[in-house]
């Protein structure tokens, strides 16, 4: 298939970071309402304490964890697209990176904060670098995420150095523009920049891999280590791994296709692209299927009388319709989809996206609260509340503003930055016209 | 019957004024009605040293006794013919369980030498809850020792002293125990001693085994608890009849589960030999972030109109 080759003011003309649309004022306004609602619940959260949560003496850990599981898995899809793909010399994926690496800054930001929230005395955050135990996996969690998020920042920023350039080249001399100058105004692309910056970039590339697999690993850790039904497994730390993937991939697709369709992407991200995530999103699903056979089939097999009440109430009890749903509509259905051509397309993608997102989403609540609720002793002489989880309105609005946060993030990175590497593009381009 | 009426309306005024009356009477009552404080004084002697005195205040309230807080007492070393304190010991006020302790200060040791006999008066002045107090207690001064043998018998001697010398005390019950954390623990079957006509009791020593100090030291204790003439008097002393105390310092040893600074040896080196690797590359990353930004600044110095890529 001919590619077309554009032209430089086209491709420039194109990606250059345009004022928000009516819709997508609508789209901030709606986000920033729900950050101001997730703002006042924490408000009241801080003034009356945990106890206007569901959390109770069992399940002390409510969809705040599951939301910062989430949130760290999703921050996954960095390393996948732009190291991975990078490194394996795969250039198709030029396009995505920088989508892939503002949803991986923005999901690790709201992980940190999340944790924050979680925490009964906010005050004392610092005393975890005070007084931390290193034998500690939450300390070996705060160390690897202050670290992934460093490193994910850079690579965001180094490879948009030449973009900057090219922003300030073209946009007026008044309001963001001292924004730009304070970021990139240096760079005067020499071939020595461009070296250093490759060589940097590469270097990222082999350094975020590990940290990525790092903070999947030692996050699943603070679940593996201890002793309860469900999560005493030593498949765990993979069984992540495998989540986050899909997990970030499914974002990616979402991003995709309302970045395409809001910003007339089309030249760039194109139908070759979802294809090709596609194709990545049902290997991913089939490897995450597989630790999930692994990680309930053998438990279910031997059913061990202390993780019956836990097994039972996934496969049959109450979380059954909420585990069902997730397996087959968060990976088996979506899988199933992209296996086709036509599945492939945008929207089946977009949609298959979603399903993967929400599913991964509700999958950690179902990590995290099914277990706290099934302790090896029997509850005995507690109050009812204590038997039982659902999140409170308050939680469910930070849970929410946390999201929208996330979202909001990407959005007004978006407004003010292209979304599409605009160097990295004129160069593939000056490739092709060449090689034509 | 205007006879009648008049008599009726002096027996009105008369019934009325009656029951002013009475109620005045009840009014002026009240306004002297107060608690009654109730002061108790006890002496103690710890190992024929230290003398000090414990006060208590309580008073009746809803039926029942409590402790009254913050109540000032004066305390003397006693009294002159008029019976007003005359060696002031130290102005003590209670706490939240209504007690109070001092020591007898070292200024009247001359006063506490030329006597036997002593009395302890604590004065409590007149408030508006409680009127002013004053209880006396009188003891003799006596001499509590302690002795051990060899066949693990443990020996107190009860001396008072009297006409200038230290004389024995017959019929005084005499605990003798171990030192505990929470009381002191009796050393055999009997409760109590009581002391034969050279002041002295004897008893065995039958708790074998029993935690010791490093060195398997056991604090022995032998006590006159609330005696009326003598107080309370307490002599200890220390004998190697326990069994050594072995800490267990697992907690201080490196492991998982030990303090932060007793990180096991091979986390200390996987986990920061991971974090300087990491974080060595980011600085090295920062340090690559310089060095385009200098060479930006030098290109645009050396080409000012030169258009950026």
């Amino acid at each position: 298939m001919e590619k077309i080759i554009l032209t430089d003011q086209k491709v420039i003309g194109d990606l250059i970071p345009k004022k928000f649309s009516k819709l997508g004022m609508i789209w901030t306004g709606i986000l920033v309402v729900f950050c101001l609602l997730g703002v006042f619940a924490y408000y009241r959260q801080l003034k009356y304490g945990l106890i206007v949560t569901s959390m109770r003496d069992y399940a002390s850990w409510g969809i705040y964890i599951s939301n910062f599981v989430f949130f760290v898995a999703i921050s996954l899809v960095g390393s996948l697209i732009t190291a991975v793909l990078r490194l394996s010399g795969v250039h198709w994926s030029t396009p995505l990176t920088r989508i892939a690496e503002i949803i991986a800054v923005s999901a690790i930001t709201f992980a940190s904060l999340i944790i924050i929230v979680d925490m009964g005395r906010p005050d004392r955050f610092y005393f975890l670098f005070l007084y931390g135990r290193l034998q500690s996996p939450i300390i070996w969690d705060v160390i690897v995420i202050s670290t992934y998020f460093i490193i994910s920042i850079l690579l965001l920023y180094i490879p948009l150095l030449p973009d900057l350039s090219i922003l300030l080249a073209h946009k007026e001399r008044k309001g963001i523009y001292k924004f730009y100058s304070f970021l990139g105004s240096f760079w005067q692309g020499t071939h020595m920049q461009f070296r250093i910056s490759k060589r940097a970039i590469n270097i990222l590339c082999i350094a975020i891999v590990p940290v990525a697999f790092c903070i999947h690993t030692v996050t699943s850790w603070l679940f593996a280590t201890t002793y309860r039904p469900g999560w005493d497994s030593t498949n765990f730390g993979a069984y992540f791994i495998a989540g986050a993937f899909l997990a970030g991939a499914g974002a990616v697709n979402v991003a995709m296709f309302l970045f395409r369709k809001y910003y007339r992407l089309e030249n760039y991200i194109t139908q070759e692209h979802f294809d090709k995530m596609g194709k990545i999103t049902v290997m991913l699903g089939m490897i995450y299927l597989y630790f999930n056979v692994n990680e309930f089939l053998t438990p279910y097999f031997k059913m061990k009388k202390p993780e019956e009440a836990f097994l039972n109430s996934l496969f049959i009890g109450a979380f059954a319709p909420l585990f069902w749903s997730v397996i087959f509509g968060g990976i088996i259905i979506p899988m199933i989809v992209l296996l086709f051509k036509k599945g492939r397309r945008p929207l089946p993608m977009f949609i298959c996206g979603i399903l993967i997102v929400v599913g991964a989403w509700f999958k950690r609540y179902l990590i995290v609260t099914p277990t706290l609720l099934q302790p090896f002793l029997p509850m005995h002489n507690v109050p009812e509340s204590y038997k039982h989880y659902f999140p409170s309105w308050e939680e469910w609005a930070i849970a929410g503003g946390s999201l929208a946060g996330a979202m909001l993030v990407i959005t007004i990175f978006a407004r003010f930055f292209p979304i599409i590497p605009i160097q990295e593009t004129l160069i593939e381009n000056h490739e092709k016209a060449h090689h034509q | 019957m205007k006879i009648m009426k008049r008599h009726i309306i002096s027996s009105c005024i008369g019934i009325v004024s009656v029951f002013a009356c009475l109620a005045a009477i009840t009014v002026g009552a009240q306004d002297s009605l107060k608690s009654q404080l109730i002061v108790t004084l006890s002496y103690f002697s710890c190992n024929n040293e230290v003398q000090y005195l414990t006060v208590n205040a309580k008073s009746k309230a809803s039926g029942r006794f409590q402790p009254v807080n913050g109540v000032r007492i004066k305390l003397y070393l006693n009294k002159d013919t008029a019976g007003k304190g005359i060696g002031f010991i130290a102005k003590v006020i209670t706490n939240e369980k209504g007690k109070a302790a001092t020591n007898i200060p070292p200024s009247l040791a001359q006063i506490w030498r030329s006597s036997a006999n002593h009395t302890f008066i604590a004065i409590t002045d007149k408030t508006q809850q409680y009127d002013e107090t004053n209880t006396e207690l009188s003891i003799a001064k006596a001499r509590l020792t302690i002795d051990t043998a060899a066949d693990k018998n443990v020996t107190a001697t009860l001396n008072e002293f009297k006409d200038n010398a230290w004389t024995p005390v017959k019929g005084v019950d005499i605990k003798l125990g171990i030192k505990r954390l929470g009381a002191d623990l009796q050393i055999g079957d009997e409760q109590t001693y009581t002391t034969d006509s050279l002041g002295t009791i004897r008893g065995e020593f039958k708790k074998i085994g029993m935690p010791g100090d490093k060195a398997g030291n056991i604090i022995l204790v032998a006590k006159v608890d609330d005696n009326d003439q003598y107080g309370n008097l307490r002599v200890e002393r220390s004998e190697p009849w326990g069994v050594k105390f072995v800490a267990d310092e697992d907690f201080f040893h490196r492991a998982l589960w030990a303090s932060r600074f007793h990180s096991p040896v091979w986390l200390v080196v996987i986990a920061y030999s991971i974090i300087i690797t990491v974080w060595g590359t980011i600085i090295y990353l920062i340090f690559l972030l310089i060095r385009i930004r200098k060479l930006g600044r030098q290109a645009e110095a050396e080409h000012p109109s030169a258009q950026k890529l």
